[in-house]
């Protein structure tokens, strides 16, 4: 249908002098746009991501300067059986100082859920949707973006988490990011962000609750890694081993052999990131908005 | 141009909507009245394609709504005023919308000028009073110039300066020839704006009419008349073919079958003296009462038949 008249607007009710709207249509390119208007524009992104920073660096700031403690310890004489972490070699501190950013990874998780599931709790989903009626641009949109923001974030805290941990400790007990795996290592761990907050997405878009997707992903980025294995029961300590932090610990450098095999590893972060979102398009494109 | 066919919407047992049919058409505005808990609200949001109808389809501007490859430009919708993030300011709410299919950002200061936001725009919606809500609704509504405008309930929270606002704005955009659909409970409003009536109670059609029509059609057509000739005044009525029965006070008729000038002309051959001659205009709100009354969903008044009992507060036309 074309446009209706804008001209001869009735005392001031109409849109008066009307600047026109252009003749554009919904593109993916747009809808990401748009997607990050609505992202940048709430305070709490920027405080999730300031305390993401904070978190991931300082954890592991702590962990290489507790570390640092153990070794000098350990060199002052006092015997040590092997224990952790004084005895460990460069590639074991090198990959526990890593872990440490496990908090700071779940709060991607909880930022990539907000991002969707805020908009059923607010109801700015019922604009969103009439925008973009055929609805999964608007899914794949947000993805695209979280990707786009969060690689580069992601990979300077993976990065400094890493050198700033290993500040504190003995250079013979320290790996640079030129030395062989090293730099595999920082990629996998941020990869392991993005997958969760990718993860954290596509929880929202099929439960479409806050604190449905945030328990979800406690369970998986925060439980499941250290406590499940615990339990003793075979089947769970084998599943548990398939979370993003398990596959992005057996990436790159390593102490001993890998849990998981590289094509597995890579295979376990690409499936924590999809399957979620496709099943959020499924159910996105099915259900009553 | 808004078209429902056969428009159905089951949740479980319940029906919301059930086998709607109707159209609004362009150049008039067209109020989608019916007590609380009658399917408008659902009706829209199936016109919107946020739900998917059970049965029947809803065509805007000839096309299913997802269909629409530029959707703010043909449909300006309105459903929940607050339903907006409280924590975004109403500005970033509009531009994000705009971005989506490329509407420039100087329409979005135009809009907020329109509604008279501007001053606020920035500022952060959760701070809005329900009033200032509804104004960012109207914007986002109007944001891509659509040929058709859909609101849900626009006149909730607002002041008389804003329900004037709205009621001209909105006769306004029927005058450049929009479709305009507006939803309310309140009859009383919709005379005032609508030239077209739709009515459904308990998710079904009612009535598909003008405002004119709906007071014709529930007319009751009875005169009050005050004599202290009474009885004698009966008997002539009675002669004439009318029919007059004995009101609440001694000297009161209530005659149907003539009219006020009749019943006076009638009078005045006979030497009857009058105190009173009142024609009973059923308000539109009346007339509105009489349809819907079976299809409340919730009610207090706890009347069971229509009756002929004026409401005492019935709305003057």
């Amino acid at each position: 249908m074309s446009t209706p008249p804008t001209s001869a607007p009735t005392g001031s009710a109409a849109p008066a002098g009307s600047a026109g709207t252009g003749s554009g249509r919904v593109s993916l390119l747009r809808v990401v746009r748009s997607e990050w208007t609505k992202l940048a524009s709430l305070r709490s992104t920027w405080m999730l991501l300031l305390v993401f920073v904070v978190l991931g660096v300082g954890i592991a700031t702590l962990a290489g300067w507790g570390s640092a403690q153990s070794i000098e310890a350990t060199e002052a004489g006092v015997p040590t059986a092997g224990g952790p972490p004084g005895g460990l070699g460069a590639e074991a501190l090198a990959a526990s100082i890593l872990s440490t950013t496990s908090l700071a990874t779940l709060l991607l998780g909880v930022l990539g859920a907000l991002v969707m599931s805020g908009e059923y709790a607010t109801g700015t989903m019922t604009a969103t949707l009439t925008a973009v009626p055929r609805r999964w641009p608007v899914l794949v949109a947000k993805a695209v973006l979280l990707v786009l923001v969060l690689t580069p974030l992601a990979l300077v805290v993976s990065g400094l988490a890493l050198l700033v941990g290993e500040s504190f400790l003995p250079a013979s007990a320290t790996l640079g990011l030129g030395d062989e795996g090293v730099l595999a290592k920082v990629v996998a761990y941020a990869a392991a962000m993005v997958v969760t907050a990718l993860l954290g997405l596509g929880l929202a878009a099929v439960l479409r609750s806050t604190a449905g997707s945030i328990t979800v992903l406690v369970v998986v980025v925060f439980l499941a890694p250290g406590l499940v294995p615990l339990f003793g029961v075979d089947w769970l300590t084998t599943a548990a081993q398939y979370v993003p932090a398990t596959a992005a610990g057996a990436l790159g450098v390593t102490a001993g052999d890998p849990v998981l095999s590289t094509p597995e590893a890579v295979l376990t972060l690409v499936g924590w990131a999809l399957v979620p979102l496709v099943a959020g398009i499924v159910v996105l494109q099915r259900r009553d908005a | 141009m808004i078209e429902a066919r056969g428009l159905t919407k089951r949740y479980g047992a319940k029906t919301a909507v059930d086998d709607l049919s109707f159209t609004v058409r362009p150049g008039s505005v067209t109020g989608f009245l019916g007590p609380n808990g009658a399917g408008k609200s659902t009706t829209m949001r199936l016109l919107l394609g946020l739900d998917r109808p059970s049965a029947g389809e809803a065509l805007v501007n000839g096309r299913r709504y997802r269909e629409h490859r530029a959707p703010l430009r043909e449909v300006g919708a309105l459903l929940e005023a607050r339903a907006v993030h409280p924590g975004r300011s109403a500005r970033a709410h509009l531009v994000a919308l705009a971005r989506t299919e490329g509407v420039p950002v100087r329409r979005v200061d135009e809009v907020l000028d329109l509604v008279g936001l501007t001053a606020v725009a920035r500022k952060r919606v959760g701070g809005f009073s329900l009033g200032m809500g509804q104004r960012l609704g109207m914007a986002t509504a109007l944001l891509g110039d659509p040929a058709t405008v859909m609101l849900d309930e626009p006149v909730n929270g607002l002041d008389p300066d804003g329900v004037l606002w709205i009621r001209t704005l909105l006769r306004g955009l029927a005058a450049e020839g929009r479709a305009v659909l507006v939803s309310s409970h309140l009859m009383s409003e919709m005379a005032l704006t609508a030239d077209h009536l739709v009515v459904v109670g308990r998710g079904r059609l009612l009535a598909d009419t003008t405002v004119a029509e709906l007071v014709a059609r529930t007319q009751n057509g009875s005169v009050d008349v005050r004599s202290p000739q009474a009885q004698r005044l009966a008997a002539l009525l009675e002669g004439a073919g009318a029919v007059a029965t004995p009101g609440d006070q001694p000297d009161v008729l209530e005659v149907r079958g003539a009219d006020a000038p009749r019943i006076g002309e009638l009078a005045a051959q006979h030497g009857v003296v009058l105190h009173g001659l009142h024609e009973r205009q059923t308000s539109l709100e009346e007339a509105y009462m009489a349809l819907t009354r079976d299809s409340r969903e919730y009610r207090t008044d706890g009347q069971g038949s229509a009756g002929t009992a004026p409401a005492p507060a019935g709305a003057p036309r």
